[in-house]
């Protein structure tokens, strides 16, 4: 398999200003510098084909990354190499080969039908012409974009609009695409449809996708691979089964008594919340097995219903976050 | 090189015919345009109400001068219509996009829009030049045609690359619009007049910093046969497409500079 994004040792620093502490007055015009380490040592390689999550909190570095990987940002130091090019030195060159969405603004032209947006992007990319056509046709078939092809950009809901930016991003067939928050503030049914899209892009064209979310359930329903970053730093990069295994291996029994009753006390699980005959019982799996857990509650209490609550992903990852572990 | 021109002039033309949209607002504000901008003019017919020659130029020499800089600016105006924007191209991130498509960043920001609206006023900067070249009586001969040409191809060089070195400093402060507007406009209204009205400090800014002399007063003294009763040398009126060229060589790297400032900070 072929390395498509490797990076080495990646640092951004960015200066920033702030007004002096205690300024009064006119002192409040000077300004101190202050440097952020917006990324901070960060080192990765991707191959062909991958689907990778790159998740974090706001402001751990995750858009400054993909600003750097698509040549927008230049690294304060470090070695990146996007399809064997430098994307700061070969920023056209790099441009021509890759495709890049941004989830909170668009590339098409606002005033412009969607359909005359892509005839643009058409000759920006110098797409031939029956190349153009196929993907068009293909696009405007997966996407859904036939009923509004012809309609202003500003006029489209933001659900039509990311499947315009998702096709326009598409057109000239790029060997990796770059997604910053492709499903920010759509509703569950087009999230779902963008999914959709992308897992078969992936499967059909083998493009590499590199994905930047806040929602768990773009990287649980599309990533193999996923990325932790915080404070600039990669904190997991891994499967997402191993994330669960290794930092979420807290579950939850609810059991249903027959009749309401005190906490239950069992060895290797804690009450956590008692509601009439409900309790919840959160519990350790490498501990005690759920098995042996209910057991022991039913040699206490007799039990009408019970389930358990696996952790969701959001709640393993907001808890990477909170101990901010490293390896 | 040709095909990347044909691309810029597709993303041009596609930016055009966007403003026809509204068919019947653009058609008034054409027309409004080309009224607002005769008030300007208005200006100058009420001194020569007052005054036979204004320093020695007659009406027809002044309305020569002003109108080969009049057409020039409302051009430059029209290509760069986005330059005023960038300071919020800049916070919104639209750059970002400018810097993931193909082509280079100046082109891209020029071709993003180009309102064709101020095809008014630029009539009007064309109407005040024929009138003007009409009532000197300049004996056409080939150098003097070559002069004026160039005269007005350096005109629109110059304003263009004003309009792009002093708005590229938005790119470290955000917001220069005020200052770049004192360049572009400002220095466009300064080449409404005989440049050796002004003061010695001006006329010497205007000949060798900001060398808005070389838009149309230099090459309008050999055009129109004048003297410079401020004595500049007489091969200034030959020098505007070199200072063009000079300026807008200046102007690219004043941009490209900016272009890396801001790949380097993000903002």
């Amino acid at each position: 398999m072929s390395t498509v994004v490797e990076l080495r040792d990646i640092h951004k620093t960015f200066n920033v200003y702030r007004p002096k502490a205690g300024a009064r007055g006119l002192g409040r015009v000077r300004r101190e510098r202050m440097q952020v380490r917006a990324v901070d040592g960060v080192s990765f390689s991707i191959d062909r084909g991958e689907m990778v999550g790159y998740v974090g909190p706001n402001g751990a570095g995750k858009s400054t990354t993909i600003k750097m990987l698509t040549g927008i940002l230049v690294p304060s130091s470090g070695y990146v190499r996007v399809l064997d090019l430098e994307p700061t030195r070969q920023r056209v060159d790099l441009a021509r080969r890759i495709g890049v969405v941004f989830g909170q603004r668009t590339q098409l032209w606002w005033d412009l039908p969607l359909h005359d947006s892509f005839d643009l992007l058409r000759h920006i990319y110098r797409v031939p012409e029956e190349r153009f056509r196929v993907n068009l046709a293909t696009f405007t078939d997966v996407l859904e974009l036939e009923a509004f092809l012809a309609t202003p950009v500003r006029q489209l809901s933001l659900g039509q609009r990311m499947r315009g930016d998702l096709a326009a991003a598409l057109l000239h067939d790029p060997e990796i695409l770059f997604l910053d928050e492709p499903t920010i503030g759509l509703d569950i049914v087009a999230k779902a449809r963008i999914r959709e899209f992308l897992a078969e892009l992936n499967r059909e064209r083998q493009t590499t996708i590199v994905l930047t979310t806040h929602d768990m359930d773009d990287i649980e329903q599309l990533c193999k691979r996923m990325m932790i970053i915080d404070h600039g730093r990669v904190i997991y990069d891994g499967d997402l089964e191993t994330v669960r295994d290794r930092f979420g291996d807290e579950s939850v029994l609810i059991v249903d008594l027959i009749e309401a009753s005190p906490p239950i006390e069992v060895e290797g699980a804690r009450v956590e919340k008692v509601e009439g005959p409900r309790q919840w019982l959160r519990f350790r799996r490498s501990e005690v097995t759920a098995a042996s857990l209910i057991a022991a509650v039913a040699a206490q209490a007799e039990l009408r219903d019970l389930t358990i609550s696996d952790p969701d992903i959001e709640d393993v990852v907001r808890r990477i976050y909170i101990r901010g572990t490293g390896r | 090189m040709a095909s990347t021109a044909s691309i810029y002039t597709r993303v041009a033309a596609s930016r055009i015919r966007a403003h026809f949209q509204y068919r019947l607002s653009f058609v008034l504000q054409v027309i409004g345009s080309f009224f607002l901008s005769f008030l300007d003019f208005v200006a100058i017919l009420v001194i020569f109400h007052h005054l036979p020659h204004l320093a020695g130029w007659s009406l027809g020499e002044v309305a020569f001068l002003y109108g080969s800089s009049a057409v020039m600016f409302k051009l430059s105006d029209i290509l760069m219509t986005n330059m005023d924007r960038l300071p919020v191209f800049i916070r919104m991130g639209s750059f970002d996009q400018v810097l993931t498509r193909p082509l280079g960043t100046l082109g891209q920001v020029m071709t993003g829009d180009l309102d064709i609206r101020h095809v008014g006023s630029m009539t009007q900067g064309a109407l005040v030049l024929w009138i003007g070249v009409n009532r000197v009586a300049i004996d056409w001969t080939p150098e003097r045609v070559i002069v004026f040409v160039a005269m007005l191809i350096g005109a629109l060089v110059i304003f263009c690359s004003l309009y792009v070195a002093t708005n590229a400093v938005a790119f470290w402060t955000m917001d220069a619009r005020e200052v770049a507007n004192s360049f572009t406009y400002g220095g466009n209204f300064m080449t409404q007049f005989p440049m050796h009205i002004y003061g010695a400090w001006m006329r010497r800014i205007f000949a060798y910093v900001i060398p808005l002399g070389f838009v149309n007063y230099f090459p309008s003294l050999y055009l129109l046969g004048k003297t410079d009763p401020a004595g500049s040398p007489p091969i200034l009126r030959f020098m505007s497409p070199a200072v063009a060229l000079g300026l807008a060589f200046i102007a690219g790297s004043v941009w490209r500079s900016a272009v890396r400032h801001y790949r380097s900070t993000g903002s």
